[in-house]
Parts: structure tokens; C-alpha cells; sequence
């Protein structure tokens, strides 16, 4: 049983019924639905290609094309199951604009006329990023509290740093004079000194060598001279 | 004045849609002024006639490019959007474009086949965008700004026949009354 009439793909029972209706070049009218019945019906009969799923859907749209052909055929017949709602030939009308709709709407799309919005940037390590709270005044104002903070340090340490480097110097003098001489009268070696603290760190020098056990010190008697002497014990 | 340069400074930085209530929030107006500036700041763009319109989607605005530079522009940012798109997508697009925000009840109604695959879909692609009905609670669907990027169109309300098919006769009956009753009656005849 060969069909007269060609369908394309088709996409839900009301798009089949379409393409039937205007493939007769019809109107839509409840007689041109009543027209296509037949074929609508012999259609269904015969393609595999509905699935079970949309089946319902298109014996709901044969039934309802039923009803119209049967009142058209005997219209003085009283049909106790009248149609509530929209009519079928009112909801094909519907999707047809719809569906003409949608192909003006493929044009506009196919014309490529795409709008672009702005980029989103993408995540980027090495962009700028500054904290919330950054101003000038709150720059100015950590770097005074950072100022505050290290003039202790700053002026300090300097009297500790030249002493520490003093006493490192004062040791080496000793030293040097001890391998030159062999012995030193540390009363004679003071002598020069320019100041009670260049005398002071003198001693202390002395002091750390003896505790380093690099000299060894001798005195005859309280505030008499001492007498540096190599430890050779150490050595 | 400067309401309007507000909304214009924050529109052409944000990458994305911006809603009236979140202007409004950020402007700290209230959202009535806003939505009254962004209609004279959208009129003053689409009269210019320059690269860039105003978009709107429902509430929400956006800066996008204009569609008649569109090769140029695509060509710089490398985007590879061909257009294409299967008809049943398409139909049901159409629908909801015309129709949005609309239900999924109303979609099938209309194309008279169940529309929830192509919906997962068109979800998936972000062609649509869901919201729930505050009254009915049912979830109801609208393109997205993207679809409009799609189309080249500045708002759904510059779709062709807009008006006429939003409110087509027979799709009012459809929709306002509950499906048929005596769709079961003649579905035993057949």
C-alpha cells in the first residue's frame, strides 16, 4: 500500500497534520481536516518511526480528527461527546504560526548577526589585585608606625655594634703583639688608648681571650700591671 | 543624569547581565528610578546607531555588541557559534520566546508532543533559563540573554509579529482553561 502524498521529517502529530494540510494546498478548515483523515490515519498505521512515547499523542490527534469527519459525514447526528476547549482546527491553526514562527526565527539565527557581550577576563596570576583598604594616607601612616618602631634599634645597637666590633679589634692588636713580643704588660698596651671606653673594651678584649683560653694573665698584685702571656697549654 | 552614568559605568564593566533590583541595590536608588533611566539610556543608545546596544531580557540588562558587527567581531574573539539548531529545538525556542516565561504544560499544549528532552537540552546549551512562578510555584522558562546574543536581537520584543503571536486568540483559550476532558472519550474511538 503505497502513500500518495511525501512527508519530511515531521516533529509531533500536530506538525504531520500540517504538513498534510498544506501539501493540499487546504486551508485550515474542519473540512480539510476531515479531508486528511484517511491519510493521517493509514500514516500511522504503516511508519515505524513514532515512538512508543509520542504514540499517545498522535492517536489523541486521530481521535480528535475522527470526531470532525464523523460530524461532517452526519451532521444532523447528536454527539454526546462534544469537544470542551479549544477546537483542533484552532490549536493546528496555532502551531502553524508558531511553526512559521520558528523558521522566521531560524533566518534571523542563520544571518549570524550575533551580539557579544564584554569578555569575561580570565583568571590571570600577576593582574593587579590591591587590597580594599589601600590609600596614600594609610601608606603614609603604616610607614611613620614602622619608623617609630625600628629608631630604638637604629640608635641603640650602634654603641653595641662598634663595641662588639671594638672588642674583635682590640683582640686581634693583643694578638698580633703576642706573637710579635711573646709577653705584654697590658698597662703599656692601655696607654694609648684615646678613651676610658677604647680602655674599657681593651679589657674586655682581654677578658674574652682569657675566657677563650688563648692567654694566659698574670698580676703580682692588686691594681699592679698585668702580664699577658701566649697559653701555650691551649695551643 | 548621573543616575544614568551610574548605571552606564556599571553596565559596560559587569561581564555579565545586570538585574534592575541589583542596580538599584548597588546605585542605592530606588529600583522604579532605575528601570526609568535604563529605558532613556537604551532609547539614547539604539539612536546613536553605534557598535554597541543596550539588551534587555526580562529585568535584566546588558552591553553587547551590535549586530551588524558582528563577522568583525567574531573573528576577534576567535568564537566558533555556528547558529544551528535542530528544528523540534527550535520550534520549542520560538515558543518560549514569544511566550516567556511560559511552562512546560503550555509548551506541549502548543506543539502538542512532550518537549522534556529538548528542555534538558536547551537547558544544557543556555538557550533557556527556568524560574519559578511565585503563584502557581510551577517552574516556567525564558530564553536567555545568550539566545538574544544568538538571534542579534536586543530584546524578544523585536522578534518578528511580537505582539500578534504573544497574544494570538486561540492561544489564550489554550492556555487559560485545563486540558479538555473529552480528549479521553475520543482517544477510546480511535
Amino acid at each position: 500500500m503505497s502513500l500518495t502524498f511525501k512527508i519530511t521529517a515531521f516533529e509531533g502529530p500536530l506538525d504531520l497534520l500540517l504538513q498534510m494540510v498544506e501539501q493540499e494546498q487546504l486551508a485550515i478548515t474542519e473540512v480539510s481536516l476531515a479531508h486528511v483523515t484517511d491519510q493521517y490515519i493509514e500514516y500511522l498505521e504503516h511508519t515505524k518511526t513514532i515512538s512508543k512515547e509520542e504514540l499517545a499523542d498522535f492517536l489523541l490527534v486521530a481521535a480528535r480528527l475522527l470526531l470532525i469527519k464523523s460530524r461532517i459525514l452526519l451532521p444532523h447526528m447528536v454527539m454526546p461527546l462534544d469537544e470542551s476547549g479549544i477546537s483542533l482546527e484552532d490549536q493546528l491553526r496555532m502551531y502553524q504560526q508558531f511553526a512559521h514562527a520558528a523558521q522566521a526565527i531560524n533566518g534571523m539565527i542563520q544571518q549570524k548577526r550575533f551580539l557579544f557581550p564584554r569578555e569575561k577576563p580570565p583568571v590571570q596570576v600577576g593582574i593587579f589585585q590591591p587590597p580594599r583598604s589601600l590609600s596614600a594616607e594609610r601608606l603614609a601612616q603604616i610607614f611613620h608606625e614602622l619608623l617609630r618602631a625600628i629608631e630604638p634599634i637604629i640608635r641603640f645597637p650602634k654603641a653595641a655594634v662598634e663595641r662588639a666590633i671594638s672588642i674583635q679589634e682590640k683582640m686581634h692588636e693583643i694578638r698580633s703583639l703576642l706573637i710579635a713580643q711573646g709577653e705584654l704588660s697590658f698597662h703599656t698596651f692601655v696607654r694609648a688608648a684615646h678613651s676610658t671606653t677604647e680602655i674599657v673594651v681593651s679589657f674586655l678584649a682581654l677578658l674574652e681571650m682569657v675566657k677563650q683560653r688563648t692567654v694566659r694573665v698574670s698580676q703580682e698584685a692588686l691594681f699592679h700591671d698585668i702580664t699577658v702571656a701566649h697559653d701555650t697549654q691551649s695551643s | 543624569m548621573s543616575l544614568s552614568a551610574d548605571i552606564e559605568s556599571l553596565l559596560f564593566v559587569s561581564p555579565k547581565p545586570l538585574s534592575i533590583k541589583k542596580l538599584a541595590e548597588l546605585i542605592q536608588q530606588p529600583a522604579a528610578a532605575v528601570e526609568e533611566a535604563l529605558k532613556v539610556l537604551q532609547a539614547t543608545y539604539s539612536g546613536r546607531d553605534g557598535g554597541i546596544l543596550l539588551a534587555q531580557n526580562g529585568m535584566e540588562y546588558q552591553f553587547l555588541t551590535a549586530p551588524a558587527q558582528a563577522p568583525l567581531v567574531q573573528a576577534f574573539l576567535k568564537d566558533d557559534a555556528t547558529g544551528d539548531l535542530t528544528r523540534p529545538s527550535l520550534e520549542t525556542l520560538t515558543i518560549i520566546a514569544y511566550r516567556g516565561p511560559v511552562t512546560k504544560a503550555e509548551i506541549e499544549q502548543i506543539r502538542g508532543v512532550n518537549c522534556s528532552l529538548i528542555l534538558r537540552n536547551l537547558l544544557i546549551r543556555g538557550l533557556v533559563s527556568t524560574e519559578e512562578d511565585q503563584k502557581t510555584l510551577l517552574p516556567s522558562y525564558r530564553v536567555t540573554m545568550d539566545f538574544l546574543r544568538f538571534l542579534g536581537v536586543g530584546s524578544v520584543e523585536q522578534l518578528p509579529d511580537y505582539e500578534r503571536l504573544r497574544a494570538d486568540r486561540a492561544l489564550l483559550e489554550l492556555l487559560t482553561p485545563p486540558p479538555a476532558p473529552a480528549a479521553e472519550g475520543s482517544t477510546e474511538a480511535a
